[in-house]
């Protein structure tokens, strides 16, 4: 079992999607100007165009390395205007630490395009689709939630 | 306690400079070809976008989409911009229309390439990035109009096709 942290940016139309993968960018990078940095705004128009198409709503942006998981969700529309299930905070960790790689969600009938332009500028980067992602997330929260179960019989008996 | 979301105009413009970037990326999909190229300059078009709608310089964001050899025009794709913000309403963009219109009018050659051209009302004020341009000629084509495909506050794109006649 690995740990998961969770984070919501606003979106559309509290920031531009261009502006919110830069946020993210800032999250993961925690403000140091490395390889890494420059790497993820490479893609910052392809990721731009998957905010736009709201992949990011339901499926994650997951992002793996030698430390915790994290995923990434966006919200929009009135959501991102109110604001209130956004959560921006900083990490307590290093989310790119070591060996990473980003995972982005996206629409089945961009993946081709996407996988190729990612390809140009980065190979931690990649694409996958959003369905694919979304279950894939939901597996791996589910057998999260499985291991975190408290036995309370055990935790409140003699 | 209920809220309520308070639209600005600044939404508004966000929310329409975002989803006629997304709209031009479908369009480029649909009619097979590859938006790498259009993703690319993603933040320097926003940018440009963003500013002239909201001083409200920006009358169209045209798709021309031609052959690089002879540079005839093949087809052209516009977004008219509407100027009627009230705050009022909800978030539109119609993907399907773009979709269903494409499937009638075809795919385009393999060797086509494309490029996005903004035009602006006088006064407009510089973005980096951008100079002047002239439209490729529409000689023999006619312009089919789709109506309304992006729309948030009464701040919308109406999009239209130039087809050989």
């Amino acid at each position: 079992m690995s740990t998961v942290v969770r984070r919501t940016f606003k979106s559309t139309p509290a920031r531009p999607a261009s502006t919110t993968w830069r946020q993210i960018v800032e999250l993961l990078t925690q403000g140091r100007d490395s390889t890494a940095r420059k790497e993820l705004l490479a893609v910052e128009g392809v990721a731009a165009s998957i905010i736009t198409d709201k992949a990011p709503q339901h499926a994650a942006v997951v992002v793996t390395c030698d430390g915790p998981r994290t995923r990434i969700y966006c919200i929009y529309d009135d959501a991102a205007i109110e604001g209130d299930d956004a959560n921006e905070d900083a990490l307590g960790y290093d989310p790119l630490k070591g060996d990473w790689a980003v995972s982005l969600p996206c629409e089945a009938e961009d993946l081709a395009w996407v996988q190729n332009a990612l390809k140009q500028h980065s190979s931690r980067i990649t694409a996958r689709d959003k369905v694919e992602a979304s279950s894939t997330t939901q597996k791996s929260e589910a057998s999260a939630a499985a291991a975190l179960e408290i036995d309370l019989k055990g935790f409140l008996g003699p | 306690m209920t809220a309520v979301a308070v639209n600005t105009y600044t939404h508004s413009v966000t929310y329409v400079a975002d989803n006629i970037l997304k709209s031009f990326k479908d369009i480029i999909k649909f009619v097979g070809l590859d938006p790498a190229k259009l993703v690319q300059d993603w933040d320097t078009t926003m940018r440009a976008l963003t500013g002239w709608l909201e001083g409200q310089y920006l009358t169209m964001v045209v798709l021309e989409i031609f052959n690089p050899k002879t540079n005839e025009l093949i087809t052209r794709w516009d977004m008219d911009i509407v100027y009627g913000w009230t705050g009022d309403g909800g978030f539109w963009t119609d993907t399907e229309q773009l979709r269903y219109n494409i499937r009638k009018a075809g795919l385009a050659p393999t060797e086509a390439t494309y490029r996005l051209i903004l035009r602006v009302n006088p006064g407009a004020p510089d973005v980096s990035g951008w100079g002047d341009a002239t439209l490729r000629s529409t000689a023999g084509m006619v312009r089919q109009s789709l109506g309304s495909t992006v729309e948030h506050g009464g701040l919308g794109a109406n999009a239209a096709y130039w087809r050989k006649a």
